[in-house]
């Protein structure tokens, strides 16, 4: 006969797996370091593309202008701006990406939590019916 | 008021009863509306606007996931914009990888924000996205809205200048690419837009979060008047004219599918406020809570009135009480 209770437990389990499920999953095989290093990484590599295809961009734009000045630039000088500007851009999105992915490691473990105690539930239940 | 509410719980009911139909067809119709208007503003691919082609690509966006449209979206753009001038279509891909790379990294789920905007700006209805966002979703959703925004002026810019962006005249290069990207770079209207709609995004999230009665409506309202103001302001100092029938028309309409919303998710009775205080060892608590406004839906009993049928049942049950045929 159907264990009413059971089946609400596992209902919650499945409805976690299908929403949440893939989403909590680095929680459950990472430390938060690790989690949050992994992330950085990712955001350095897609935070460079980013930073190439605006620099890129914008010498597009400008390019008249640059071809015009171009005797008179101080290469040098232009290069160590784009260095401070690349250390600048990619400091903030260092940050964000170390609060965003924080507060999700953070919410996702609590999720986790909840989660284990369903599953400990019907463990508890599953054994109770054995005993019976 | 109790006749909607009677039709917002029977929606509610064939939804909830059929959502795995229900799903997969509004994502197909989103997409033929998406893609038709791609087509039709921008339809540079003659192959691409074929109806079949409209269909099958609306067909695998309904199976797939939401976020297989704004991809699909997106490929279908840069295609029609090659066909075009492969510089436009450079600086749309650009543009989409930047948006892809900074922003949709962190935050896949407000994607659909991004393809909506586009959407509603197009029939004139811009506000209702910032107040979406600010009413349902976080306040870092303007970010999707604002993306939305720009993706929208590019194109709209395109479609207006497509004549010198696709003349085959041996024009340089640079020069398409600079074309290009003025309709982003030098666009006054597109950057009074991104702040305005930044604005009413945080106020009406802001406003819709107050502890006061009717926050919600209260949100919707202040948020389509900053939104008229701000734009209507920031038009009369760029001197762009022309745009006011457009700006009140669109402020109406998108107040009234806002309240829409509002009706469908945040529909409270104010009039039932309960209101109590209690305390444990560490807090004091104030609470104030409202209930949903509800209507069960009325069950309807058919009764069927047929007098000679019923004798004839009459008769027929006493005869097999007694043991007896009919016949």
């Amino acid at each position: 006969m159907l264990n009413q209770e059971r089946v609400c437990e596992m209902t919650k389990l499945a409805i976690f797996d299908r929403k949440e499920g893939r989403e909590c999953k680095p929680m459950i095989q990472y430390f938060r370091t690790d989690y949050i290093g992994k992330e950085l990484l990712k955001s350095f590599i897609s935070g460079t593309i980013a930073f190439a295809l605006i620099i890129g961009i914008t010498g597009l734009y400008f390019m008249e202008d640059l071809l015009e000045q171009i005797n008179s630039i101080d290469i040098r000088q232009m290069a160590i701006r784009l260095c401070i500007c690349y250390g600048v851009c990619m400091a903030v999105y260092f940050a964000v990406t170390y609060i965003v992915y924080y507060i999700r490691y953070t919410k996702g473990r609590h999720k986790i939590k909840k989660y284990y105690l369903h599953l400990k539930k019907v463990n508890k239940i599953y054994h109770e019916e054995e005993e019976i | 008021m109790t006749g909607l509410l009677e039709v917002k719980e029977r929606l509610r009911n064939i939804y909830v009863r059929f959502d795995i139909y229900l799903n997969p067809l509004f994502k197909f119709i989103l997409a033929i509306c998406v893609f038709s208007i791609i087509n039709g503003n921008i339809g540079y691919m003659r192959r691409l606007n074929a109806l079949p082609v409209t269909l099958v690509l609306s067909l695998v966006c309904a199976i797939l996931p939401l976020n297989a449209m704004i991809v699909l979206a997106g490929a279908v753009i840069l295609l029609h914009l090659y066909a075009l001038a492969l510089e436009v279509a450079a600086v749309a891909c650009i543009l989409f990888l930047l948006i892809s790379l900074l922003y949709f990294r962190f935050s896949p789920k407000d994607s659909i924000y991004a393809l909506l905007t586009p959407f509603c700006m197009h029939f004139n209805l811009g506000p209702v996205m910032p107040l979406t966002a600010g009413l349902m979703g976080k306040v870092y959703s303007v970010v999707s809205v604002i993306c939305g925004t720009v993706i929208w002026f590019f194109l709209n810019g395109v479609k207006q200048n497509e004549a010198a962006l696709g003349s085959s005249e041996e024009t340089a290069a640079v020069s398409k690419f600079t074309a290009a990207l003025n309709q982003i770079m030098n666009n006054k209207e597109m950057y009074l837009v991104m702040i305005t709609f930044l604005l009413v995004t945080v106020i009406v999230f802001l406003v819709r979060r107050l502890s006061i009665d009717y926050a919600w409506t209260v949100a919707i309202i202040v948020g389509a008047l900053v939104n008229f103001i701000v734009l209507f302001a920031g038009y009369l100092v760029l001197g762009i004219n022309g745009k006011t029938v457009g700006l009140i028309i669109g402020s109406l309409l998108s107040l009234a599918v806002a309240f829409v919303l509002e009706f469908l998710f945040f529909n409270l009775d104010y009039s039932r406020t309960e209101r109590v205080q209690f305390e444990d060892d560490e807090y004091y608590y104030y609470v104030k809570a409202v209930p949903k406004m509800y209507v069960a839906e009325q069950e309807k009993q058919v009764k069927t009135f047929n007098a000679k049928g019923g004798r004839r049942t009459a008769r027929k049950r006493s005869l097999e009480y007694r043991g007896e045929d009919l016949d």
